[in-house]
């Protein structure tokens, strides 16, 4: 096989043509400010030659081919200019000056909801579910994914974040605890990070073999961050009310310096639920010195410390009684609103990087970073106490509307009606957390019942990189780069608010007492705050990755080949000895290791510069995540029963347009992932889990394991130029993700070794094959006009229309479990209809979603100052609608289910998320 | 190139029409699970429209056979040597034909439960499949089937126990279940068994 690829990368270079020089020249500047405008990219749209501009602005072409050219002089925040051109052999074309207009709508992407911040699910796993890889492109649809569907949480090919990549200079921020980047890093600071590239899919790029979703590449080398002071001021009414924000750039100084400094501050007392408080502070740096023509030296630094309350997802009863802004987690406290769920996230960034350019045609680029900090998630917990969640379902009115005898052989309804009003009331004047009822509970004892705690996750990341990127002729380009990450991630839960009380004892009351100390080493530990407590315990994680890719470039036909082959190991070390788990909790469990390798292809031809076509495919192993390779690391090193490497494979087919008028592309995709394994932890509030005693309050990881995917589509982006002033943009997601195939669940419930049990719960066959992957509406269409008056404003107004948008579904609840009447040694139940059974486990569709947004934006030059506003209103209709919820982990059988449906209003029906409704955003800001 | 104007439109039409042509929820399956081909819970002897006749409910030795009987709502079958003044009693109560053919599983459970059984020697109960049952106990090929039985001591009078799964995969065809109680007048062995919710699937 090896033999066979270099005969054919061989013959691929003698069959080299070298074209004759001809240099194509010009020099870009900024069309208000008459600034030369550097990094600028210069691209000729039928080959595959581009240059970039220097500190002064000047770029060059060499070894032209003879020929009509397109010439595409693309800067990020301005618009695109295009040139038709004659090229003959031997000759300079010099285009002397171009200016660059800015693109009033960048300013939108400053307005972009960051859904990246907002949490989809409550698995303590402190990331973001919601594709981010949206921001930086230029295309169509993906400006329509981003800016109109991104509130209705759409997701680009159905996939999750953890199958692309973001890249911060170099260094990959997908962290390797979930595989998913965290946004909040360097959340607030998008002046300090506009400068982006975007892959689609599985296409090259320059740092990573990638996966199929696609790589954004932010760079903030100094030297590239504009030139000049940026102020600006927002308010908004979304997850924040106000932003301030500035920004400066010195540009590359004449003694080789170049240095860059941004701050931001973003809050709110409340932002759009209720009771979700926000408070953000972000400050960025860089220093850049440019040694010498070839070598450059490049620090930046980040720190973005982010603290907001969550809100709830809430069931159809709770809405129904709360309206749907309603928010769980708050009470007051003192006159004020305090959250019980506040995500912190502090992890600041440094990356050192090195830039070497060896030749012309090769280029090193060297990275080292080291990224440390913490993400806390808090929490009430109660330990002898009642829940103090006001939804508790035993507070709702359904408790009693669904209550059944059950002491016969078959339940009968017997509906409380008086019970169920005096819990609607109960509740109506109860429906937030009361703060003071834990405190006087705590105080009355002495000791804490209650208490507020966090669960924390502290990393130490030393990321180092080395890029090199040469080409090897006219025809072959070689990309290689290996990466070393080594990170020390240690969790805990800490006590962060006793509420009144002395001390909490480090005990689980709902074990027998000889099993509840969470140390041994430390027994009948009183917790102050401040101290850790509960769990405790370190994730060592190496992971070493090499890729490869050749680029073969003719003057039709561009195709790349690409590999990698990477080796990742996990360990945890336990610092409590567990007394559930006394022998496999405390100190360095067995090492656990993958090796994965990938291989890619693509091909690109160019029927003409304005018709294009464009093919890819990738194949890959993955190695599971930390998090999905632990049953319940935190109190256990055992590993998931027959732990394996995911298979990915991705392929799509596009065609592009580029003509004077008309941009577009329309594509098809087909990505598979099979033997995937995914965890969810819950707590188990009365889950049968086929044991006698009763295991309220466990915590429960439910492990599902050769999970297969399967999404395909088709994707459609275009713009028409109607007039100068009036464009008309379109775009479009016809798609399909489902389940390919059934799963195996089991369910690890610690609380099981207490009885001398296994406390792996094996469920089998989850039937799960052909329902529809959740997390994004599978269907959407957008339609835009916007125009551009030469006077430096516009206004721009879209419609959009989101449909089937699925509930994510319980694995457990679909196992042959689901008929099994417990205690009946596997009997169904006696009653089971197939037909009712299928309406209970029919997936919920949720409601289509319509959007209308408008936004518009005006600037001004007075005395070399640019001043602008940028305003838009999204949802302008204020139209409720639901972005999404689950089934809960409960219930998980026929009769339950049947009972939860008796009345009509579930208590244990599925949670749901909302998206905004009608929301502003208004942006000022001067650059100068 | 007139050519290639087509292509897309009719890619895109043939995978729009496969998309709508099989939807995936036509698909999805169930859950596999076990109908319960014979159950019998004996509730019919509390409005007395019980019919005990398809089942045989002989003494083999004494003269006490298995009787209705019930309890706060719940009826049940039991067998009691108490007061019969016979040294020894067993009695067999027989299941009617069951075709384990349309079983799944092929499994048995029932709940049994004890009251004043001191000891389980010479006071106990047992299970017995067979598949050439024709009314006459003594003729018939009886295999013992082990389950899980009631607790005894006092605690734990008049409380049912599931038997656990008892596998009846080996059978085919048509078999009868049988249960069998053996006991005495004497007090230690004039214990009673009780039988309710037999179950095949």
């Amino acid at each position: 096989m090896k033999k066979l690829l270099l005969s054919i990368f061989l013959v691929l270079i003698t069959l080299t043509t070298w074209a004759q020089s001809t240099e194509l020249r010009g020099v870009v500047v900024d069309s208000k400010s008459q600034l030369p405008l550097f990094n600028v990219t210069a691209s000729l749209s039928n080959t595959n030659l581009s240059a970039n501009t220097n500190e002064q602005g000047e770029f060059v072409i060499s070894n032209l081919a003879p020929g009509n050219q397109t010439l595409l002089i693309n800067f990020t925040g301005y618009l695109e200019k295009r040139f038709a051109l004659e090229i003959t052999t031997d000759q300079t074309v010099d285009l002397g000056t171009i200016y660059l207009e800015e693109d009033l709508t960048s300013e939108q992407q400053l307005s972009l909801i960051t859904l990246t911040e907002i949490d989809l699910g409550d698995d303590n796993s402190g990331s973001e579910t919601t594709s981010g890889l949206l921001q930086a492109s230029r295309d169509a649809f993906q400006q329509a994914a981003a800016f109109n569907w991104g509130q209705a949480r759409f997701r680009v090919r159905g996939l999750d974040n953890e199958y692309g990549n973001t890249f911060i200079n170099g260094i990959s921020m997908n962290k390797i605890y979930d595989g998913r980047p965290q946004y909040s890093n360097w959340g607030g600071l998008n002046d300090a990070t506009r400068n982006q590239e975007f892959i689609n899919g599985s296409m090259p790029n320059d740092y990573t073999f990638g996966g199929i979703l696609g790589v954004q590449a932010i760079n903030t080398r100094a030297s590239f961050i504009r030139t000049g002071t940026r102020v600006s001021l927002s308010g908004a009414n979304t997850n924040y009310n106000g932003r301030a924000m500035i920004t400066h750039g010195s540009g590359m100084t004449k003694n080789g310096w170049a240095y860059a400094a941004s701050a931001s501050y973003r809050m709110a007392n409340e932002g759009f639920f209720e009771g979700t408080d926000y408070d953000a502070k972000s400050f960025f740096l860089a220093i850049e010195k440019k040694i010498n023509n070839n070598h450059s030296l490049n620090l930046s630094a980040i720190y973005a410390q982010n603290s907001r309350g969550k809100n709830s997802p809430n069931t159809q009863e709770v809405i129904d009684l709360m309206g749907y802004k309603y928010n769980s987690y708050w009470g007051w406290q003192n006159g004020k609103k305090r959250n019980s769920r506040d995500k912190d996230v502090e992890e600041p960034i440094f990356i050192l990087s090195h830039y070497w350019k060896i030749s012309e045609k090769s280029s090193l680029n060297t990275n080292v970073a080291y990224q440390f900090g913490k993400i806390s998630n808090t929490r009430l917990e109660y330990n002898g106490a009642n829940n103090p969640d006001p939804t508790y379902y035993k507070n709702l009115p359904s408790y009693y509307l669904n209550y059944h005898d059950t002491s016969g052989t078959n339940p009968i309804w017997i509906p409380d009606y008086t019970n169920a009003d005096k819990n609607r009331v109960d509740f109506l004047n109860n429906s937030q957390i009361n703060w003071d009822r834990l405190y006087q509970q705590n105080i009355s004892k002495g000791y804490a019942v209650n208490a507020l705690y966090a669960d924390v996750m502290q990393d130490n990341q030393l990321t180092a990189n080395t890029l090199f990127n040469t080409q090897i002729s006219n025809v072959v380009g070689f990309n290689a780069g290996l990466t070393y990450r080594n990170l020390r991630s240690e969790s805990y839960q800490e006590m962060i608010d006793l509420l009144g009380g002395q001390y909490l004892e480090d005990k689980d009351l709902f074990l027998k007492d000889e099993y509840g100390d969470a140390d041994l080493n430390n027994p009948d530990r009183k917790i102050y705050e401040g101290d850790k407590y509960g769990y405790n315990y370190i994730m060592h994680a190496n992971v070493v990755d090499l890729f490869t890719q050749f680029n073969f470039n003719f003057n039709k036909i561009n195709f790349y080949l690409g590999q990698n082959v990477s080796y990742t190991d996990y360990q945890r070390e336990g610092l409590y000895k567990n007394a559930l788990y006394a022998d496999s909790s405390y100190g360095k469990g067995k090492k656990i290791s993958f090796e994965n390798y990938g291989l890619k292809g693509g091909v690109t031809y160019k029927l003409t510069g304005q018709h294009i076509f464009n093919f890819n495919a990738s194949y890959y192993t993955k190695a599971p995540s930390i998090r999905n390779s632990y049953s319940n690391a935190r109190i256990s090193d055992a590993t998931v029963d027959g732990l394996t490497d995911e298979k990915v494979f991705g392929t799509d087919l596009s065609y592009i347009i580029r003509t004077p008028k008309l941009k577009g592309r329309i594509g098809a995709y087909f990505n598979e992932i099979k033997d995937a394994t995914e965890i969810a932890f819950f707590y188990a509030d009365g889950i049968d889990v086929q044991m006698d005693d009763d295991t309220s309050s466990d915590f429960v990881s439910e492990v599902t394991r050769n999970i297969s995917k399967q999404s395909m589509g088709i994707e459609l982006g275009a713009e028409y130029q109607v007039t100068k002033t009036i464009k008309v943009t379109a775009a479009a997601n016809f798609g399909q993700a489902i389940y390919s195939d059934n799963a195996d669940v089991y369910l690890n419930v610690d609380s099981r070794r207490e009885n001398g049990l296994n406390p792996m719960v094996n469920y089998g066959t989850s039937y799960i094959k052909n329902y529809r992957i959740a997390g994004s509406p599978q269907q959407a269409y957008s339609l835009g006009i916007e125009y551009r008056d030469p006077n430096y404003w516009w206004i721009g107004a879209n419609a959009n229309f989101l449909t089937d948008l699925y509930l994510d579904i319980s694995p457990l609840l679909r196992t042959n479990n689901f008929f099994n009447e417990p205690g009946q040694g596997g009997a169904a139940f006696p009653d089971v209809d197939t037909n009712v059974a299928r309406n209970l486990l029919k997936q919920e569709k949720l409601d289509d979603i319509f959007l209308l947004n408008v936004q518009g934006g005006k600037s001004w030059r007075i005395n070399n100052k640019t001043f602008g506003f940028f305003a838009s209103v999204n949802n302008v209709l204020d139209l409720e609608y639901k972005t999404g919820g689950f089934e809960q982990a409960r219930n998980a059988n026929y009769r339950e289910l049947l009972m939860d449906h008796a009345s009509g209003t579930r208590t244990f029906g599925p949670k749901y998320f909302y998206g905004y409704g009608r929301t502003y955003f208004l942006n000022l800001y001067i650059n100068f | 190139m007139k050519n290639l104007k087509y292509i897309f439109p009719i890619a895109l039409l043939t995978i729009a029409g496969l998309f709508t042509a099989c939807s995936p929820e036509d698909e999805q399956e169930l859950p596999q699970y076990s109908p319960t081909i014979y159950l019998e819970d004996f509730q019919k002897v509390i409005d007395g429209t019980f019919d005990e006749t398809p089942f045989t409910n002989v003494a083999e030795s004494g003269t006490k056979k298995w009787f209705s009987n019930s309890y706060n709502g719940n009826a049940y079958y039991e067998f009691s040597p108490f007061n019969s003044n016979e040294a020894l009693n067993i009695a067999w109560f027989v299941t009617p034909a069951i075709n384990l053919d349309s079983a799944v599983k092929k499994r048995l459970t029932f709940q049994s439960a004890q009251h004043h059984v001191v000891n389980t020697e010479n006071n106990y109960l047992q299970v017995f499949v067979s598949t050439n049952f024709t009314g006459d106990v003594t003729t018939a090929t009886w295999n013992e089937l082990t389950f899980n039985g009631p607790k005894t001591g006092s605690g734990f009078n008049y409380d049912f126990f599931n038997s656990g799964a008892v596998d009846l995969s080996q059978y085919s065809g048509n078999i009868h279940i049988a249960f069998k109680a053996t006991g005495g007048t004497a007090s230690a062995n004039a214990g009673a068994y009780m039988i309710d919710n037999i179950k095949v699937f």
